[in-house]
């Protein structure tokens, strides 16, 4: 089935007047980039299913806040990275988990079970990328995960957080510095 | 990691860090798609205005209306099939108040009799009293003196009466007078 794909303005009429298609179509659209943000932010699945979850209800339900402001998918992603921040935040308090940890991005629940050494290669580096986050202050980490996962551009990034654009190139360039420095045995200079 | 097109800014470009291949292989996890599935359902669920809302409202106002419909109907059916056992109040019949007789005109045992005037002191002028002789003479010392005063209850005590039947005489009493030494007389009343 050809044609033009509807613009994220028509899709969110069509959510407004209750129209499910047309909210599958948006979901579709932005959920992987709204996942890989979450995630990034969170260090597991289940928190990250959660907060977008969250996030495109709060979006959705504020649609009045970003119109003429910004695209559907930057109003989106802020919204998910609050929603990311307020679940970790929730998960903090919460008990330790069974190896006398919290359970947060420092101490993320396992994903997946890996059936493979590839697959297991794959965790344990995606594992030490989720702790060398976490070790960023969180507003560095926001930035980073918006421009790198969210595929924002900075001058997106700035507008989102109400920041300027120098702020957010700074934040980016220290987040790499500290990620360099974090994972620097496990990836080379480029 | 995001390759940035030049910014429209004119900032400089900030050149990626990590190669594309490292990035790749850190991607979170991919999600099946049941659990999108799932996370779509909960989405629709709490932001969707539910077109079948007023339906079913209509249908929980129907269902209301029945069940307060069948409750009038049971509660009428029990007052109905309890009626022999209850117990209600009889009408009370209207009485028509019983009316008193006219008031009958007493008989006036005096009627015969004209009604005299009792005499006063002033008007009464006692010539003799036999001493001893009458009872109604009372307190004074013998000869009395020319006025008497009339006796009063208070001056009076009747200790015995022994009645006099129909001989037409006084009955016979027994009186102490207290009157202070002041003559008096007294007359008993016919009753």
């Amino acid at each position: 089935m050809g044609g033009v794909p509807p613009s994220d303005d028509e899709l969110l009429r069509r959510v407004a007047a209750g129209d499910r298609a047309g909210l599958e179509e948006l979901f579709r659209r932005y959920r992987l980039v709204a996942y890989r943000v979450a995630y990034r932010l969170l260090g597991n699945e289940a928190d990250a299913l959660d907060a977008v979850q969250d996030g495109f209800v709060n979006a959705l339900r504020n649609l009045e806040k970003f119109r003429g402001q910004s695209t559907f998918k930057t109003w989106l992603l802020r919204v998910v990275s609050n929603a990311s921040f307020d679940l970790g935040r929730k998960r903090r308090r919460q008990e330790a988990c069974s190896g006398g940890q919290t359970v947060t991005a420092d101490c993320p629940v396992p994903d997946d079970l890996p059936a493979a050494d590839a697959e297991l290669e794959r965790a344990d580096l995606r594992k030490q990328l989720n702790e060398a986050l976490a070790e960023l202050p969180e507003a560095q980490r926001e930035t980073f995960v918006l421009h790198a996962d969210g595929g924002l551009t900075y001058r997106e990034v700035a507008d989102v957080l109400g920041i300027s654009i120098g702020t957010v190139m700074s934040r980016v360039f220290y987040a790499r510095q500290k990620l360099r420095a974090l994972l620097a045995d496990r990836v080379g200079p480029s | 990691m995001n390759n940035e097109t030049p910014d429209p800014s004119g900032l400089p470009r900030e050149p990626d860090e990590y190669p594309a291949e490292f990035w790749n292989l850190v991607q979170p996890p991919a999600v099946s798609d049941s659990k999108w599935a799932a996370v779509e359902a909960a989405i629709a669920r709490r932001c969707l205005v539910p077109t079948t809302l007023p339906i079913r409202r209509w249908i929980g106002r129907g269902l209301g209306a029945m069940i307060a419909a069948t409750v009038v109907v049971v509660v009428y059916a029990w007052q109905m099939t309890d009626e022999p056992t209850r117990e209600i109040a009889k009408p009370v019949p209207k009485v028509n108040p019983e009316v008193a007789p006219e008031p009958r005109d007493l008989e006036d045992p005096l009627r015969e009799y004209a009604v005299l005037p009792m005499a006063r002191p002033g008007e009464v002028m006692i010539q003799s009293v036999r001493g001893g002789v009458s009872p109604f003479v009372v307190g004074p010392s013998q000869p009395v003196p020319e006025e008497l005063t009339l006796a009063g209850t208070q001056d009076i005590r009747v200790e015995t009466v022994r009645p006099a039947g129909n001989t037409g005489r006084m009955p016979d009493s027994k009186t102490i007078a207290d009157t202070g030494g002041v003559p008096m007389i007294y007359a008993s009343v016919p009753r």
